[in-house]
């Protein structure tokens, strides 16, 4: 059995979190939530606005407490943060006053470690994603998909054992979207990472996931978790696999049939 | 971009001449108007009327010119310090904020001058009511300024901080402060201007020195040009000291805001 233990990176056990409005009656985001997520395993969250997934990703990172339920991570109880997060956000969020290796290197400062140990690191992750020309700029003079990538290399610095990311390329275009989405996955191919991926595209979801949760909105719960059986590793030809259309359009009625979308929409 | 000298140089003289050239036309309208016209020195003195007071009073100004400065920086300085002091204390606790604040906002909208006859009676005649008149009129918009900047970053950052167990000094320091500079300067460049609004009507109340004191004696006794000559050096020292806040923004500020 302790083997399985060391096998899991998460379970969560019947989590729900409420939210109270001010004079309002208090919101279900998550209701009953339960699932378990492999060490090295990819899982992405997919579903409607206000399912839950963000709530769910915080709950993850130790960032919120749920109402209900309990999760763990590594066979430990999550109370709070804990050592070995990376976080990618929706927004690059990077420092506009550093340059591009600064803010590689600001999870080091901010664990107060010492910079000058990771310059080396912060370089070859720049390199591997093709910023290496770039160490020395500031965010404004990058593109929107540099500025992720550099985000992205952010959450990598100190080697962590989970990746949480939050729709990390909903705010890219659709080309540069795509070219991150293979991006990520000859990353994640190359590291042995866990990752906790929110999306809406449920395309990026199965191009990257080994497991894929399809949550239902207000309560936010889980529906069904669909298990992706495309090959890896998986370059831009894995979307001519009989076996991805399938898996979309599998995750697609489930979301559009479970009448989550139209309780969202009335 | 670094222009050529030559170039930068034109650049300067198209950049300064056409102001340089309206000013000065309208100091020598307002000559040929004061002469041609025949007003009274005392109702209206013209330019060169104003510049020999100056020169007649050179002794004296310097004297008033530093009372003002001094009462102006002082009072400056300490808001900066306490308005700081305050914004860090009310993003940090929610407390202070819920209980702070309100008084805050409700002080100040207080006119400052009505308060100052008041001070003049509890801390007197001397610079120390100046002073707090023009703490008093920085101090807000230093603490509002420098509140909006602390709490600008995006949550998302502050997660990202607090994901490594980060503390909250660090958080301050590494993210919340840097990103509250700008704002600061914003709050700086408003609160240097009022500054000696302020100090001239501490002067104007009650005063023994200063430049807002020799414009209200100049008027009262008809000596019009020296209250000219007071009010161009308390413009001057407004453009100078605004011009220091300007040059250490330049210095400190290496990035801007992004209004999204």
């Amino acid at each position: 059995m302790a083997a399985a233990v060391e096998l899991t990176a998460y379970v969560v056990a019947g989590v729900s979190r409420r939210f109270t409005v001010e004079g309002g009656a208090p919101i279900a985001a998550l209701d009953d939530v339960s699932f378990s997520v492999a060490r090295g395993e990819f899982v992405s969250l997919v579903g409607p606005s206000g399912c839950g997934k963000s709530t769910l990703l915080r709950l993850l990172g130790g960032l919120d407490t749920p109402d209900q339920g309990h999760i763990s991570y590594g066979g430990h109880r999550v109370e709070g943060p804990y050592a070995g997060v990376g976080m990618v956000f929706q927004q690059p969020t990077l420092l506009p006053w550093r340059s591009v290796v600064e803010n590689v290197l600001l999870p080091i400062e901010l664990m107060g470690e010492s910079r000058s140990l990771y310059l080396d690191r912060a370089h070859a992750l720049l390199d591997t994603v093709g910023l290496a020309g770039f160490t020395d700029r500031r965010p404004d003079e990058l593109s929107g998909g540099m500025q992720q990538r550099v985000g992205i290399c952010r959450a990598f610095i100190h080697d962590p054992g989970v990746l949480l990311m939050d729709e990390p390329f909903a705010a890219l275009d659709l080309l540069t979207r795509d070219e991150m989405t293979l991006e990520l996955a000859r990353i994640c191919q190359a590291r042995p990472v866990t990752v906790v991926f929110v999306t809406h595209s449920i395309a990026e979801a199965v191009m990257l996931s080994d497991r894929v949760a399809v949550m239902s909105a207000r309560p936010g719960r889980i529906r069904e978790v669909i298990e992706v059986a495309l090959p890896r590793p998986r370059g831009p030809d894995a979307e001519a696999n009989p076996v991805y259309h399938d898996t979309v359009r599998r995750i697609k009625s489930l979301i559009y049939d479970s009448g989550a979308m139209r309780r969202n929409t009335s | 971009m670094p222009n050529p000298p030559a170039g930068m140089l034109a650049n300067a003289f198209r950049d300064y001449f056409p102001p340089a050239l309206a000013i000065l036309a309208l100091i020598l309208l307002w000559e040929a108007l004061a002469r041609g016209l025949g007003i009274q020195v005392w109702l209206l003195p013209s330019p060169t009327a104003v510049g020999r007071a100056t020169v007649e009073w050179a002794g004296l100004l310097p004297q008033h010119t530093f009372a003002t400065a001094y009462v102006t920086l002082a009072g400056f300085l300490l808001s900066i310090v306490a308005g700081v002091a305050i914004a860090l204390l009310v993003t940090i606790s929610p407390f202070a904020m819920k209980t702070l604040y309100p008084i805050l906002l409700g002080l100040q909208s207080l006119p400052k001058i009505a308060i100052a006859p008041l001070l003049l009676m509890w801390v007197g005649f001397g610079p120390a009511s100046k002073i707090i008149i023009v703490f008093l009129v920085c101090f807000f918009p230093i603490v509002v300024s420098t509140v909006t900047g602390l709490t600008s970053p995006p949550l998302q950052l502050i997660d990202l901080a607090r994901s490594f167990a980060t503390p909250l000094w660090r958080i301050y320091l590494k993210i919340r402060i840097p990103f509250a500079v700008p704002y600061l300067f914003i709050g700086l460049k408003v609160s240097i201007t009022l500054a000696v609004t302020g100090a001239v009507v501490g002067e104007f109340v009650a005063a023994k020195e200063g430049l807002g004191f020799l414009i209200l004696n100049g008027v009262q006794q008809f000596n019009t040009p020296l209250a000219f000559s007071a009010m161009i050096i308390l413009g001057a020292l407004t453009v100078l000291l605004y011009g220091c806040v300007a040059l250490a923004e330049l210095k400190f500020v290496t990035w801007q805001p992004r209004s999204n």
